[in-house]
């Protein structure tokens, strides 16, 4: 095959057609100006999501104190009594009633810099096994911010009568523990953490809302 | 006299293939590198952001839960094959540059999921949540969110790569394709962030399970999300703001990125719809793809016109020619059922194979020849000759 025959083959696209060329009073700063607007937008629209949506978030105040005698439900079956007064930052009480039939989500509620989150899943395994794995996860997952666990474990019971275990954890500014319920296949894990003052100032409660964990049977229920 | 008028009508479809190579963008080669296109940075700008965000997303438990982000990469990278397979059927025309898909691809995946959409998200959500309480908010959240900020970020790619290769997309077609590269980058690295949530929520044996089961769930309901949303929006997009070739249509347009939106939402609260019922999800889960197959459908069809009358008008010299016969231009340059119609009506199951073998090679003669400019070619030859011998 010739250099002739091939040649138009291999012709360059003409400069004036090349995606990359922009005639010279086209540019503005040496950037296309016909492509400066549109994508500014497209900054401003990123800018918008990333900067300004948060900042409306955090602008808007939240206060969603729990009453006395309000119950978290965390999974069918699986409830807790936060605190009276601690604010609720998401969770379902029993009282909510939602349109698509969702009996119970995760609960996040807090005082002051001590946040208490609660977790219920499917677990066919011990309680210490399911402390091991939450601990080993926590702390492999939080190893950037400096989670450190304590390695002391002891043992806790709801009022209810179920086995939990607990296991005291230290951050470079924070502190607090994980902690596990295991009743016929269902799991609750805790973690809670705060500044040291807050810590020991909400302890009480802090006991309270985990010996207040009920697991009632299926059965039971219906 | 009869030759003279034969010459004429030669140069006629000659001047008119030419104008379509130039035209339909077709054949052109689409440079990444566009440093003097503020597109071109604003776009590598936004992945930056994503890569980074899916970094701190995924690393933290990457040590911990290495079982399940192994087997999300591996079933999505799986999952991908066939969609990117199907999209790039519906794009017989091959109107769209692999590296322009690839673009998209990964606009979808990192640029509008990370660099984004996860960033309004949660403070939407949380904005709902504040306003109108806890039980709302996990009804409806999801619904009032993800439409708005998904759809707008995926589309906002559309818009860069408009942008960056306005040659390249010249139709509400190439819309709807860069829109279906775009919804499927989205989907895949969506479910993956997915799976290992799911992951770190389960615990013990249950992290396998939960991995496989949010794969399942997200690959079978998958099928009908993102990636036709974003085609039918970005399709309607095209529609809405005009290119040179394709004259603005806004009432279509909207009607199109409004309902790509609006199955999104109802998608997302299936379950608040059908106050919890499995029939009723069940129900949602049938009418939400009819619905957006039908929009899909119906509109590749219109928007396939100036596709397909660029095809015929590279084609019609062929038939002078020779290589092709008018009702072969006829199919490979009509609609799907068209092409169908013709193959059909060829004889037994060895004429249809046959004959589906030449409308092929002629539509990768019709690629040729637009690569080559229209000007005869060693390879445009060998197009041609490989259509006479599969014949």
């Amino acid at each position: 095959m010739t250099d002739a025959a091939t040649r138009h083959h291999r012709d360059p696209v003409p400069r004036e057609e090349r995606d990359d060329w922009v005639p010279v009073d086209r540019r503005i700063l040496g950037l296309d100006r016909r492509t400066l607007l549109p994508a500014l937008g497209i900054l401003v629209l990123a800018f918008l999501y990333a900067t300004v949506v948060p900042a409306i978030d955090r602008s808007i105040d939240y206060d969603d104190p729990v009453a006395a005698g309000e119950v978290l439900v965390l999974k069918a079956g699986v409830t807790v009594d936060p605190p009276d007064g601690w604010n609720l930052v998401s969770g379902l009480r029993e009282t909510d009633a939602t349109t698509s039939g969702i009996k119970g989500t995760d609960a996040v509620f807090g005082s002051g810099t001590m946040i208490l989150s609660m977790h219920a899943t499917d677990f066919s395994g011990s309680v210490d096994a399911l402390l091991d794995e939450a601990a080993e996860r926590s702390e492999g997952m939080n190893r950037a911010a400096g989670m450190r666990l304590t390695g002391e474990r002891h043992e806790i019971y709801s009022t209810a009568g179920t086995r939990g275990v607990i296991e005291k954890f230290t951050e470079p500014n924070r502190e607090g523990f994980l902690a596990a319920f295991v009743d016929d296949g269902t799991a609750v894990t805790i973690t809670a953490a705060g500044l040291p003052g807050d810590v020991i100032a909400d302890n009480a409660d802090v006991e309270a809302t985990l010996g207040s964990i009920r697991f009632e049977r299926q059965e039971a229920g219906e | 006299m009869t030759a003279l008028t034969g010459d004429a009508t030669g140069d006629v479809d000659k001047q008119l293939q030419l104008t379509a190579i130039a035209r339909s963008g077709y054949g052109r080669p689409y440079r990444i590198y566009q440093p003097r296109n503020l597109a071109f940075w604003v776009y590598w700008l936004i992945m930056a952001a994503g890569v980074v965000r899916l970094l701190e997303n995924l690393a933290p438990g990457a040590p911990v839960l290495t079982t399940a982000l192994v087997a999300g990469v591996i079933v999505f990278a799986l999952y991908t094959v066939p969609f990117w397979l199907i999209i790039s059927h519906v794009d017989r025309f091959r109107s769209v540059p692999v590296k322009v898909r690839v673009l998209a691809f990964l606009w979808g995946g990192i640029g509008a999921t990370f660099g984004l959409a996860i960033a309004a998200n949660d403070p939407i959500r949380s904005i709902y949540t504040k306003l109108y309480g806890q039980a709302f908010a996990l009804d409806w959240s999801a619904a009032l969110t993800a439409p708005f900020t998904e759809e707008i970020g995926k589309a906002a790619g559309f818009v860069l790569i408009l942008l960056l290769a306005p040659r390249v997309v010249r139709t509400a077609f190439d819309g709807a394709i860069i829109g279906a590269f775009i919804g499927l980058g989205f989907q895949v690295f969506e479910d993956l962030l997915y799976a290992v949530s799911a992951a770190a929520g389960a615990f013990g044996a249950e992290q396998g399970p939960a991995v496989v089961q949010t794969i399942v769930m997200r690959a079978a309901t998958g099928i009908a999300s993102h990636t036709v949303f974003s085609a039918i929006f970005c399709m309607g997009l095209v529609w809405l703001i005009g290119r040179p070739d394709e004259p603005r249509r806004i009432g279509r347009g909207l009607a199109l990125m409004v309902g790509a939106m609006a199955l999104h939402g109802v998608w997302d609260c299936a379950a608040a719809l059908s106050h919890g019922t499995i029939v009723g999800v069940i129900g949602v889960w049938i009418l939400v793809p009819i619905v957006m197959f039908t929009l899909l459908v119906m509109g590749l069809r219109r928007a396939a016109e100036p596709e397909r009358a660029w095809v015929r008008a590279i084609l019609t010299p062929e038939v002078d020619r020779g290589v092709l016969t008018g009702p072969e231009l006829a199919a490979v340059s009509g609609t799907g059922r068209e092409r169908k119609a013709f193959l059909k009506a060829t004889g037994d199951r060895a004429a249809r194979q046959r004959a589906g073998h030449v409308l092929t090679a002629a539509g990768e003669l019709a690629e040729q020849i637009a690569e080559d400019g229209g000007r005869e070619t060693p390879a445009t030859a060998f197009a041609r000759s490989e259509v006479a011998r599969l014949r």
